[in-house]
């Protein structure tokens, strides 16, 4: 019976010896080629925004002949789950890293980073601005590629504003992830917008999920018959806004922020006016590009704004294409 | 079967009646919910004496028992414990009286060695301010002696797992722990059911041990082979009822059975 | 004290050994429930060390220190809640709810920060307490209570902080004492407080006649009721520790990181029963290990922070994650681990 039972142990920890065997195979495919390593740090690995973006660093990987190794948590748990992938990227020594630097909390390991010297880019999110400033003012100087949420979000309403009837009238804001303070950035763009032409406008909380939403929606828009138009900071919020208006015909404008399978059809039919394609595929392209450029040549990197591509029913067949692609 | 059990034969104890019972119901109901299960029962134990609680399923032996061990709350009727009255508030409060219980699907807990198991609930500590330190090498030596009493060979010590015990060994085990923390009112419930013969004559022996030493025993069986050797009194429960008590020597096996089997046909089971 | 009586022997048996018999080293070690989580912890440190010459670099040491005592300390009062036979699927946003409210008592409205750490911490035991009164006054399983928590919290920090971020980069000893960095190492407080806090608990449910409680109440709670152990009170004081520890490791994550969002804790409430079941607690309750919960912490953070180090894209790690689990439990399980006693 002993002898029986310390086989048994022998066994469990040998299953475990040998699932960690599994990762042996790739690791020694990675460390077998000479190219220079990149590290992309981003909050989450299942959004189909950072998808995108993982896509852009990706390819940007193969264009310009680095290892690009794309580190996020499942869970979008923002700067506190960045910040431990940060100081293990660090620790691995790589040519560079792209940082997605969304408040102060960031400076600590991007400047170990820079201690450590290895250069450092930021990537869709620099955020310096009040409390924010960072007391090391070599972050001032990195280069950044990207575009400012809240200026995308004034961008976007004032792209819009000429399809919405002529103010006073009040505009609804439904942000689909209350949790995600760049929405909150985005929100407060539009704001600025609208009352720098004074609209009058509402927040509304929603959820990720377009089936709730739908619910949340008819009821604000039923509520309040003076709501002329709906922007969503997100696609689960704007496409259910669009589904919404278009069963009920009614002669609503309703803008969103980026652009997915979904809002791009719904552009195409005219549900949903107008789009803002951040471009997250050419922010983490751009962001590899710098750091290969670098690493390779030692080009010092450069700003690169990515623009804020309107998207509308004019231009939406080119916009399909790229998003079949992994691109937009 | 009589053969069997001749070494645990006692018909020479005679039960002195004179003093105050060990515990006595007064007229005790009880319901669960809405359910009346006890009517009006009134019944007692006396030191030295071994009372079996006898009856078809259903009849209320095990509601009646609990009430005895402080694990339910009778909702009408008195309690009395050594000659005052009583109101139990939980197992602590009867455990700390004096009165041991031992179920027969709780009586142990696997996950736990043979000494916590034998000390639950009565662990030795040491205060230390609001703490309580266990005195964990006393208990292993206590639980240790103890056990050793009882021969169980296959155990080497208290600090195994008494998961490894056969069912007959977790009822001697669970007796011997009622008996070392001084009960005076032995509760056990089916302790005899699913052991082997042996077993068996085991914890009957047990019980006459427990009895020689004056506790007062109350205990269900429902076979009845096993009552009768040990048993001084037998009370007869029937839907809640106390409707016969009998005296040792009063009825044999046979007869037993029948009156539990003719009062369930009398009240049309 | 009533003295034991002695019962008569039994007569021709041979008495039980009244000393424990000599047991070979090696069967002693393998009896110890925190072994085989800890040899696989040794196995994954060394073998990232093989992989890589930055393993042991400080800021390597940072990362792993900083994720697994935060997971650490949540997964302490989630063991001591599993061991009693309960779950808590609110700490994750409890780890957030807590330090939102301190930082918005101090950074956004200038109270005290000590006094407003308190009030915080309070708040998290009443999330605990509430969940404790819950579960043992209703009867509801406590995995549906507390997930009703889990909803309630979440609710309560989108209203309390809707998606913005609040910073505190000003000096504050509050923050020091609970994320600040210990002298020139690479290691911050939290790993102080987590070692503090699993070496009180081993000792609890160990050495204390609580622990004994804990222990029984969740191996048969029937029993042990039977016997005399307060088991709702054993549970709601659980939950207290449980809802105490995810609010104070989300605290200390504040302190450290600086920051609160509604976002931070997410998953922590997996995270720290997986933590739990890596380290060999089981999930029937009646067993378990504070030190076994910490290793399983540190595991989960090494292979997380390991697979960065080497270059492994960051999906790996989920995936990674949750097969070993799933491999663990049915060895725990074969190896008859889980139906382990605590000696």
């Amino acid at each position: 019976m002993a002898t029986q039972c310390r086989t048994m142990r022998t066994l469990g920890l040998g299953v475990l010896a040998a699932m960690l065997s599994l990762p042996m195979s790739r690791i020694t495919s990675a460390a077998a080629t000479n190219e220079p390593t990149v590290y992309v740090i981003a909050p989450s690995l299942t959004d189909s925004f950072w998808i995108t973006e993982q896509n852009g660093a990706e390819q940007a990987g193969r264009d310009f002949g680095v290892n690009v190794v794309f580190q996020a948590t499942p869970q979008d748990t923002g700067d506190a789950g960045m910040v431990p992938l940060i100081q293990a990227a660090v620790a691995a020594k790589p040519a560079g890293i792209a940082i997605d630097y969304v408040s102060k909390t960031m400076e600590a390991s991007t400047t170990a980073a820079l201690n450590a010297g290895i250069p450092v880019v930021l990537y869709n999110n620099n955020r310096f601005e009040g409390d924010n400033a960072p007391s090391d003012k070599r972050i001032l100087n990195l280069a950044f590629v990207g575009q400012n949420e809240s200026v995308s979000g004034e961008i976007l309403a004032k792209a819009w504003m000429p399809d919405l009837p002529s103010a006073p009238c009040k505009v609804l804001i439904v942000n689909p992830f209350p949790t995600a303070f760049v929405l909150t950035l985005r929100g407060d763009g539009v704001k600025r917008a609208l009352d720098a032409a004074h609209y009058p406008h509402a927040d509304l909380s929603a959820t990720g999920d377009e089936g709730q939403n739908l619910s949340l929606i008819s009821a604000a828009l039923q509520a309040d018959k003076g709501v002329c138009g709906v922007v969503g900071l997100g696609n689960p919020a704007a496409n259910p806004a669009a589904q919404y208006v278009g069963e009920n015909n009614l002669k609503i404008p309703v803008a969103t922020f980026d652009v997915g399978a979904e809002a791009a059809k719904r552009i195409k039919d005219g549900t949903l006016t107008m789009a803002i394609n951040q471009q997250p595929f050419l922010q983490a392209y751009f962001a590899v590009a710098n750091l290969a450029n670098q690493a390779k040549y030692s080009l010092s990197p450069v700003d690169v704004n990515t623009g804020t591509s309107i998207v509308t029913s004019k231009n939406i067949d080119t916009i399909i294409a790229c998003i079949r692609a992994g691109r937009c | 079967m009589s053969a069997a059990l001749s070494g645990t034969d006692v018909s020479a104890n005679v039960v002195d009646r004179s003093g105050e019972p060990v515990f006595e119901l007064h007229d005790v109901s009880h319901c669960y919910g809405r359910n009346p299960v006890i009517f009006g029962v009134s019944l007692a134990v006396w030191p030295g004496e071994v009372v079996a609680l006898v009856g078809d399923n259903g009849a209320g032996k095990s509601t009646l028992l609990k009430i005895f061990a402080g694990y339910l709350q009778p909702t009408a009727g008195t309690l009395r414990f050594l000659g005052r009255d009583v109101r139990f508030r939980g197992p602590s409060e009867a455990r700390a009286a004096g009165i041991e219980a031992v179920y027969q699907d709780l009586a142990m807990i696997d996950q736990l060695s043979l000494w916590r198991n034998f000390f639950l609930g009565k662990e030795r500590v040491r205060r230390i301010g609001p703490l309580r330190l266990l005195e964990r090498e006393q208990m292993r030596r206590e639980a240790t002696g103890a056990l050793a009493e009882l021969g169980l060979t296959r155990i080497r010590s208290a600090d195994e797992a008494v998961a490894t015990l056969s069912g007959g060994e977790r009822q001697s085990v669970a007796i011997t722990r009622a008996m070392h923390f001084g009960a005076k009112l032995l509760l056990l419930d089916e302790p005899t059911a699913a052991l082997s013969v042996r077993e068996t004559r085991n914890v009957l022996t047990s019980i006459s041990r427990a009895r020689g030493l004056g506790l007062g025993i109350l205990y269900i069986d429902h076979n009845m082979g096993h009552v009768l050797p040990v048993a001084d009194r037998i009370v007869l429960l029937e839907l809640g009822r106390v409707v016969r008590v009998m005296e040792r020597g009063e009825v044999g096996v046979e007869e037993l059975k029948d009156l539990i089997d003719t009062r369930g046909d009398q009240f049309g089971k | 004290m009533v003295a034991p009586i002695e019962p008569p022997p039994l007569a021709s048996v041979s008495p039980m050994r009244r000393t424990a018999p000599q047991r070979s080293w090696l069967h002693a070690m393998l009896d110890v429930p925190e072994l085989p989580p800890g040899l696989g912890l040794l196995a994954v440190v060394l073998f990232f060390s093989l992989q890589t010459n930055h393993f042991w670099s400080p800021q390597t040491m940072t990362a792993i220190s900083t994720i697994s005592s935060t997971i650490a300390i949540v997964a302490v009062g989630v063991t001591m809640l599993m061991i009693s036979g309960e779950f808590d699927l609110s700490v994750g946003q409890n780890f957030a709810f807590t330090p939102i409210i301190w930082a918005i008592l101090f950074v956004s409205n200038g109270l005290n920060e000590w006094l407003s750490l308190i009030v915080a911490l309070v708040c998290a035991v009443c999330v605990g307490v509430v969940n404790g009164l819950v579960t043992t006054m209703f009867g509801i399983p406590s995995f549906i209570a507390t997930l009703g928590m889990f909803f309630v919290l979440e609710g309560l920090n989108n209203l309390l902080i809707s998606g913005h971020q609040l910073i505190m980069f000003e000096p504050s000893s509050a923050m020091a004492a609970l994320g600040g960095r210990i002298g020139h190492s690479p290691f911050y407080m939290p790993l102080f407080w987590m070692a503090v806090i699993a070496t009180g608990f081993w000792f609890v449910l160990t050495r204390l006649r609580y622990g004994n409680w804990t222990l029984a109440t969740g191996g048969q709670r029937g029993a042990a009721k039977a016997m005399g152990v307060p088991t709702e009170r054993i549970k709601r004081l659980n939950f207290a520790l449980s809802g105490l520890f995810g609010g104070l490791a989300g605290c200390m994550q504040f302190a450290y990181i600086r920051g609160v969002t509604q976002g931070q804790g997410q998953n922590y409430e997996l995270l720290a029963i997986t933590a739990a079941v890596l380290g060999g607690t089981s999930l029937f309750g009646g067993s378990g290990t504070i030190w076994g919960s910490v290793i399983g912490a540190f595991l989960l953070a090494t292979i997380q922070i390991g697979l960065v180090l080497i270059g492994v894209p960051g999906s790996f790690y989920v995936t990674f994650i949750g097969v070993m689990l799933v491999i663990v439990v049915i060895a725990n399980v074969r190896l008859g681990r889980f139906g382990r006693f605590q000696r």
